[in-house]
């Protein structure tokens, strides 16, 4: 990890994910969501929301290319490592800033790109944490469960796209980071 | 341990004294997946295909009928005697993100000091009671056409 980024850096990082949203209106309370489980809308528009939210695509994307370039095993565990953060975050009730959510798009790529030269960990650790943000982004309102069944789906097309990057481009013109 | 997956009946025909009553709280009948007690000792397996309703009958025997009924739980009725007012409370309370109950000429909503806080800072007439609360869903049918929207329906 300590590769990758310095120590200062690594500890701006932690303090830019825990810091909370600027309260504009003091006072603006919300209520604890009460979930629905007949509503069937509901829990249809988690499973859905994965797939048509650009930030969650492209990051849910990122992470199943990730997923297919490490292999079976940990290609998997990378996967749930991603599904269960986002799953906690978004259990967790926390808000975060925005540009946390677009650092989280950010990152899938530049993961994606700079996997080989980072240490072992710092996929896991970076993974976990774009989990994280992507669920705290939710808010209430959203079923956990349906949620994280949609994203886990959604892996499949990311590890896919890898696969046919890989399969189908000119050799010549084979990308460095699908191996 | 019975169990259910469905509701036998919307209310009992028995009298009062062959019916056999498991009281829950409200959040009970947002779920799918729970377990119950009736007043009798029996026990419950609920596993849902539909929603269940206060009053009805979740299980028959040849001697009682056993009837799920939803606990009362504190709210504040506001009256609202116009629906000039109606509207002006139900906006504030909805911006808070508060479930309500609207009844003829009361807007229910549950105990909370936020609630408390703004209903004292506009000063609207209420009291606390204890009752049956039943906030404001939106019928399957509407919301589907909210979600689907014709031509005729589009803003």
């Amino acid at each position: 990890m300590m590769r990758f980024c310095s120590v200062p850096t690594f500890i701006a990082i932690i303090l830019f994910s825990c810091c909370g949203v600027t309260q504009a209106h003091p006072g603006h309370f919300h209520p604890e969501e009460e979930i629905d489980e007949f509503d069937e809308r509901s829990y249809r528009d988690s499973v859905t929301h994965p797939f048509v939210s650009f930030d969650h695509l492209a990051v849910m994307l990122g992470v199943g290319a990730l997923a297919f370039t490490m292999g079976i095993r940990p290609g998997s565990a990378i996967g749930v490592t991603f599904v269960g953060a986002l799953g906690l975050g978004l259990e967790s009730g926390m808000a975060i800033s925005v540009p946390l959510v677009a650092l989280s798009v950010i990152l899938s790529g530049l993961l994606l790109l700079n996997q080989s030269r980072l240490a072992k960990v710092a996929p896991w650790c970076l993974v976990a944490a774009m989990g994280f943000w992507q669920g705290c982004s939710h808010g209430a309102g959203f079923d956990t469960l349906g949620l994280c069944l949609g994203t886990a789906a959604g892996l499949t097309p990311g590890a896919l796209l890898a696969f046919a990057l890989r399969s189908f481009q000119p050799r010549r013109m084979r990308l460095a980071v699908i191996r | 341990m019975q169990a259910v997956r469905k509701m036998v009946a919307e209310h009992s025909l028995r009298p009062e004294s062959e019916q056999v009553r498991l009281e829950v709280e409200r959040y009970r009948f947002l779920k799918r997946r729970w377990q119950g007690v009736a007043a009798d000792g029996t026990e419950f397996d609920f596993d849902l295909e539909s929603r269940l309703k206060t009053g009805c009958v979740i299980y028959q025997t040849d001697a009682a009928d056993y009837v799920i009924v939803q606990k009362t739980e504190p709210v504040y009725q506001i009256a609202t005697p116009t629906m000039e007012l109606a509207a002006l409370v139900g906006w504030k309370i909805g911006n808070l993100h508060f479930p309500v109950q609207i009844v003829d000429g009361f807007l229910r909503v549950t105990v909370h000091p936020i609630v408390k806080g703004m209903i004292e800072r506009e000063e609207w007439p209420h009291e606390e009671l204890n009752v049956v609360f039943q906030p404001l869903r939106l019928p399957p049918e509407v919301a589907a056409a909210v979600a689907n929207p014709t031509p005729e329906t589009k803003p």
